[in-house]
């Protein structure tokens, strides 16, 4: 089996290399980096617009664009975020706690630096593991049922609410509100409304690219107009900011270990289905805060803040590719069009796809890894221009972002409603920032909701008609415990912090 | 109003707004209301925590915030509405480059020649990448429906 799959990645490999085959990724990578520097058009938007116009094509090239353009939009969203505070996609917002604060330090050079360095060694970490793994695959994407991913995702929240700056019982109001907000809408079970105050619109649930452009994008442009700081970094000049993209490269190599530990963590966590890339970025920061001895430095401008989910989330999109492939669960936005356009090509995932066609599936691998190295490198290319618009006026700034992210709400699905909402959270968002409320834990909570409700229905369906011993899960008691450790972490630190204090 | 006033303010239109989820939750089926009650009692138990923190902090502390900031912050609300009229009335595609050009030339204070040329910029982008490349449907605006 090992042989086999070897030989589907050699081959897989060599058609993506072969000419001219190999411009599709490239292509595929640039118009994805190009259209995501609008916030709020994902990789998935741009996936679903390609889909009509590649109808016609044969397997391959779709393969091969596919696998670009998922790419592509991965780290143009952590570049919006160092740079604007702006999350391209969910899993970003893990990267702007810490590259943020850099970028106002004038450090914008050495966070992009970073951030390309970490994301193609995470991808190529991701991809080598997936390779040597795919035959254990199936019992591993088995261990996992609806309980444990209930947990799972319980756990990233949980992990999140205590990783991010400031008051826990904050930031875990702020991931009560999100889940709050994810179920507005149609149940899916029962059909019955809940939330909507008879609006039409609701009936669909809140779309989260509004809500994120509003609480960042808006919400961080009308900060920093209302505060009257002239330019992002405070600077006005290119040749007064410091750091350098070597300094960035450099920092991977000096924390390698938690480069190493955040790539596996990525890996691990892409391999379960449903889960997404918005926890395993958290989780890969939440281990870098609680394994560190000065975790006071984390949320204020700590380049490991950036190593950690960078590397996390280009790990896991080798490994998200398995459970779409193999089985047909989309564990994302991107990979449930992904799913669709594969299917519409006639390549239906399943045990046929992974072992009759081996070598497309490595074809779509490879051309994300490729895609990976291609946006890093291009990343730290563009890096003088890009850190030059933290020097650009906040006064001509502000316009141009509030612009892209209306236009980025209306892109999202061409409803003029989302429009108002992004503007309406965009108060919500301003009124959070100054009177220091946490906005990450809101929207990765109103981004995994769905995912946990369903979770949760199953799994009290499967008890309540035996089907489940959930004493007699080991990985979900595992999960369970973490979950009360992270809960428990904070009260604990601060209970040691006034043991200290008398004493000293 | 003060900066902690404000704070409480945002804390009890929070808690609020859970209360109602709790409240409406009431007349769900069991099956749809137990995941939002699930999340909304705590999270409404931490609020009542925080509410009457906020309260204390108002008790302990009256900084009036300046006068500047408040007005700065009127000025900013006027300017979410100029851009949602703007891009409800005119479309995104003409709608989106002249709220660019009103408001760097009124609100930043910039040369005509500088907002021409970050509008006429951006709309080429629009009209290029996503008109063109992408064929995104733009909201097209009521004002050219009633014309």
């Amino acid at each position: 089996m090992l042989e086999a799959t070897v030989h589907g990645a050699l081959e897989g490999l060599w058609l993506v290399l072969a000419w001219p085959n190999i411009l599709y990724p490239v292509l595929g990578t640039l118009l994805a980096m190009l259209v995501a520097f609008v916030p709020g058009i994902s990789g998935a938007t741009v996936m679903a617009l390609m889909i009509p116009f590649t109808l016609a094509w044969e397997p391959l090239p779709v393969m091969l664009t596919f696998g670009g353009l998922v790419g592509g939009a991965t780290f143009m969203g952590s570049i919006t975020a160092i740079l604007f505070n702006v999350p391209g996609s969910g899993p970003s917002a893990a990267t702007l706690i810490d590259g943020h604060p850099l970028a106002q330090q004038g450090q914008a050079r050495t966070a992009i630096g970073c951030a390309a360095m970490a994301s193609a060694g995470g991808s190529t970490i991701g991809i080598l593991i997936l390779v040597l793994l795919i035959p254990l695959m199936r019992q591993a994407i088995m261990a996992f049922g609806p309980p444990e991913l209930l947990m799972l995702m319980i756990w990233g929240l949980t992990t999140i609410a205590v990783v991010t700056r400031g008051a826990v019982a904050r930031a875990l109001i702020a991931a009560g509100l999100g889940l709050l907000l994810a179920f507005i809408g149609q149940d899916a079970r029962t059909g019955e409304l809940r939330f909507t105050f008879g609006w039409l619109y609701l009936w669909d649930g809140l779309g989260l690219i509004p809500v994120v452009l509003g609480l960042f994008s808006i919400a961080e442009m009308a900060d920093l107009s209302v505060s009257g700081r002239l330019t992002i970094s405070g600077k006005s000049r290119v040749e007064q900011l410091s750091g350098s993209v070597r300094e960035g490269v450099r920092s991977v190599f000096t924390h390698l270990g938690l480069f190493v530990r955040s790539a596996l963590i990525g890996t691990a966590v892409g391999i379960i289905p449903g889960v997404g890339g918005t926890v395993a970025s958290f989780l890969a920061y939440g281990q870098a805060v609680q394994t560190s001895s000065d975790r006071d430095r984390f949320g204020k401008g700590d380049i490991r803040g950036v190593i950690a989910p960078e590397a996390a989330h280009d790990a896991k999109d080798g490994g998200s590719l398995v459970p779409v492939l193999a089985f047909g669960i989309p564990g994302s936005e991107a990979t449930a069009v992904l799913m669709a356009a594969l299917v519409l090509h006639g390549l239906v995932p399943g045990r046929a796809l992974m072992t009759d066609q081996l070598p497309l599936v490595f074809v779509l691998i490879w051309s994300l890894f490729l895609s990976n190295w291609i946006t890093s490198i291009l990343g730290v290319a563009l890096v003088g221009p890009l850190a030059r618009l933290t020097t650009l006026r906040v006064q001509v700034l502000a316009p141009i972002v509030f612009a892209l992210a209306v236009l980025g709400a209306f892109a999202y699905e061409q409803r003029f409603e989302d429009v108002g909402v992004a503007l309406a959270f965009g108060i919500i968002g301003y009124l959070m920032k100054k009177h220091a409320w946490p906005r990450i834990p809101l929207v990765v909570a109103l981004l995994l909701g769905g995912g946990i409700e369903l979770n949760l229905r199953i799994t009290a369906q499967l008890h309540a008609l035996g089907r489940v011993d959930l004493w007699a899960r080991p990985l979900l008691l595992v999960l369970v415990l973490l979950v009360l450790v992270n809960l428990a972490l904070p009260w604990l630190r601060a209970n040691s912090a006034a043991r200290q204090e008398p004493a000293s | 109003m003060t900066r902690a006033a404000e704070g409480a303010l945002l804390t009890l239109v929070f808690t609020t707004s859970t209360a109602l989820v709790v409240v409406m939750s009431l007349d769900l089926s069991p099956v749809a209301r137990r995941a939002p009650l699930l999340v909304a009692l705590p999270t409404l138990a931490l609020l009542a925590f925080e509410l009457l923190a906020d309260v204390s902090r108002i008790r302990a502390r009256s900084v009036i915030e300046e006068h500047s900031l408040r007005v700065r912050e009127r000025a900013l609300i006027l300017w979410a509405g100029v851009l949602l009229a703007s891009s409800a009335l005119l479309g995104m595609l003409v709608g989106l480059p002249a709220f660019l050009l009103l408001y760097l030339r009124y609100r930043s204070a910039e040369r005509w020649t500088v907002a021409l040329a970050v509008a006429a910029g951006f709309w080429t982008l629009l009209y290029g990448v996503l008109v063109l490349v992408l064929r995104l449907p733009l909201y097209a605006g009521r004002l050219w429906s009633w014309l």
